[in-house]
């Protein structure tokens, strides 16, 4: 009798011990979160109407795909990694498609991305065949002992595990091309007739717009979810007329991406140098992780304090679902959305009025 | 300064643990003489590092290992306290001493990080000397390789790529089968109260085509700041990126007035793995702290107020 009556007991016990546990679940289960950011610069605010909308589509279709993931509870991770193949792949941001050109004329690609779970991590650096760079990251990740590999090797691996490989012409946009003839007339070293892969037969219809100057800009997204991992990742084709070989923050672990559960996921865009010079993105998960600073504080400590003013932005998010999206540039396209409703895309100070 | 962190077996050849103490004591009275001579810390730690690549012993410059199809590809970087000036190079194959190409990096472009060919090109338009892959070659470090290869389940060479070197003069058994994963690094405070520091390597034996380790990235193997210390790393070059532990030390020191030894014997015993590596640092006002949680490091030092020594064991007291 005692014994069946102990036996009850336990079952009533357990049965507290996972409703409590269920609904603690419930309750952490709403709570995600994601931004993103198609880079920081300047962008003239009468840009044109076609444009802006290129920009306002490419930055919602990137949030969809993110949050979709997110709200059906998939990781982090494959959320950052989703949203920034949507990014790479719209031409009006830098990365992937629509990359600048370095000052031989042709493109060379960074990207990274890291799991705060685990703080495993992959970069790759200056490849060029690649479509999308931020695959071959998390390949690099997940496929070998090594955090970043570099140039046609890494291109190579990436084909080997079967990632889709293109012409280097497939990055062509007529708005860099421009930017790089500009650049290289400023500088005063004689132009370049045509790409380093020649002119491809999709210029002679496209118009160059002249309306962003994001010469440094960059792609990125960091993401909390259901689970409570955090996750960031990041790419770029670096700053236009860069030397041949020029690697910049994107794909350094510590500098343009960095993710720690017990910190904060980060993801950099602007004077890349300068990233790497204070290892930004690793600085502020130290704020936020060792100093008990919050996302905002330490991300505004490090624009203000530590990099420049105009040097670029920051954005990130942390084990709660506290996010910061911050420039210190004129304008920096960006994204996010959470599991409270908080929604919206923006491009200069305030968020867009359709949101 | 460093020539490396690893795990010396006990049945190396005293010769061969003579020659690693015979070239760290030679190359620490060069980088002395040059530093009481005047040298500026960053002209001294290029120096250092760049007589530690022409010796063959070290897994830097001459005597890098191989990676895994057999070619040699090199990482350096160097950092300047005053300004937090840096460069790097990354993958880089013909070039004689790769610090040399970091340093002009910092000092020639607005850029931190070159890599692959494109590094290679710009060195040689800088006149840096050009080396062929053959002169990387050492037998030693080849010996090594193929342990390791067939340790990982790569095809096992019979002979480097670009052909056997012939030997300059017969091999002899140094019982040295340490795969090396070594580095070699210095860092230096002048008179002035600058600091600098500077890490060159081959990266890890059996390395994936076109892998950057720690070595090449700024923060990671390196980091100089002369309101901190100057820090140089050697070891399991992943988890020096993941934890970013040159600009960590430096940030540590610097921000939150830990001493140096306390930060770099934290981060030692608690952050990196055990076997992780090695950390050489010097912080502003000339403390010294060389630690590591691996077996052996080859090591070297000297000061101002007559501290000097050379050490291979982890157990070998400064």
């Amino acid at each position: 009798m005692a014994n069946t009556l102990l036996k009850c007991l336990k079952r009533l016990a357990f049965a507290v011990v996972m409703f409590g546990s269920l609904s603690a679940l419930h309750a952490e289960d709403a709570r995600w979160a994601i931004a993103l950011h198609g880079g920081a610069g300047s962008v003239a605010k009468d840009i044109s109407p076609e444009r802006l909308a290129a920009y306002q589509a490419g930055l919602q279709q990137a949030l969809k795909t993110g949050e979709e993931i997110l709200k059906k509870g998939g990781t982090s991770l494959e959320a950052v990694e989703a949203t920034v193949i949507v990014l790479e792949d719209a031409s009006c941001f830098n990365a992937g498609r629509g990359a600048v050109f370095n000052a031989a004329g042709f493109h060379q690609l960074d990207a990274s991305i890291m799991d705060g779970s685990t703080l495993a991590c992959g970069g790759v650096s200056a490849i060029e065949r690649t479509r999308h760079p931020i695959q071959a990251a998390r390949l690099v990740m997940q496929k070998t002992p090594h955090v970043l590999l570099t140039s046609k090797a890494a291109d190579s691996f990436a084909e080997s595990h079967g990632i889709e490989i293109v012409t280097p012409d497939f990055f062509f946009d007529a708005t860099r091309w421009s930017q790089l003839l500009k650049k290289l007339e400023r500088e005063g070293v004689p132009p370049l007739k045509e790409p380093a892969y020649g002119m491809p037969p999709i210029a002679k219809n496209a118009q160059a717009t002249n309306d962003f100057d994001i010469s440094r800009g960059t792609v990125g997204c960091v993401a909390l979810d259901q689970h409570g991992n955090l996750a960031a990742a990041t790419s770029t084709g670096g700053m236009t007329g860069k030397m041949v070989g020029r690697v910049g923050d994107s794909p350094i672990i510590g500098a343009g991406t960095y993710a720690d559960n017990q910190g904060c996921a980060v993801s950099g865009t602007g004077s890349g140098e300068e990233y790497i010079r204070n290892a930004i993105a690793f600085q502020v998960n130290w704020r936020v992780k060792q100093d008990q600073q919050s996302v905002v504080e330490a991300v505004d400590a490090c624009l203000t304090e530590v990099l420049k003013p105009g040097d670029g932005g920051i954005i990130a998010v942390d084990h709660e679902g506290n996010m910061t999206l911050q420039f210190s540039t004129g304008a920096m396209s960006r994204a996010w959305s959470d599991w409270k409703g908080n929604r919206g895309t923006a491009i200069w100070e305030g968020p867009f009025e359709d949101n | 300064m460093h020539g490396g962190a690893g795990c010396l077996p006990d049945n190396v050849t005293p010769e061969r643990v003579l020659a690693y103490r015979q070239s760290l004591e030679r190359i620490l009275r060069l980088a002395v003489d040059l530093l009481t001579g005047g040298g500026t810390a960053l002209d001294v730690a290029e120096r250092t590092v760049m007589a530690l690549e022409d010796d063959t012993l070290f897994n830097a410059g001459k005597g890098s290992v191989p990676n895994q199809l057999g070619y040699h590809q090199l990482d350096a970087s160097i950092m300047d306290g005053r300004q937090l000036a840096c460069g790097a190079v990354g993958a880089v194959s013909t070039l004689r001493n790769p610090i040399r190409a970091a340093r002009l990096v910092m000092e020639q472009t607005r850029h931190i990080l070159l890599v692959g060919k494109d590094a290679d090109d710009f060195g040689r338009l800088h006149q840096l000397d050009q080396v062929s892959q053959d002169y990387y070659f050492d037998p030693v470090r080849w010996e090594q390789f193929e342990a390791s290869q067939q340790q990982l389940g790569y095809p096992v060479l019979k002979t480097p790529p670009y052909g056997m070197p012939e030997p300059a003069e017969q091999p002899i058994a140094t019982g040295d089968t340490d795969i090396s994963r070594g580095t070699v690094g210095c860092v230096v405070l002048d008179s002035s109260g600058n600091l600098a520091s500077a890490t060159s390597t081959g990266g890890m034996s059996s390395k994936t085509c076109g892998r950057v380790g720690d070595t090449g990235i700024i923060g990671g193997g390196t980091y100089a700041d002369n309101r901190g210390c100057a820090i140089s790393c050697t070891g399991h070059g992943e988890q020096f990126m993941r934890h970013s532990i040159a600009f960590q030390v430096n940030w540590r020191v610097s921000r939150q007035n830990e001493s140096l030894q306390d930060v770099v014997v934290d981060c030692i015993d608690n952050v990196l793995q055990p076997g992780g590596g090695g950390i050489i640092a010097v912080d502003h006002r000339g403390n010294l702290s060389l630690e590591m949680n691996t077996k052996s490091m080859h090591r070297a030092w000297a000061d101002s107020t007559g501290q000097r020594g050379v050490a291979v064991y982890r157990d070998e007291t400064r």
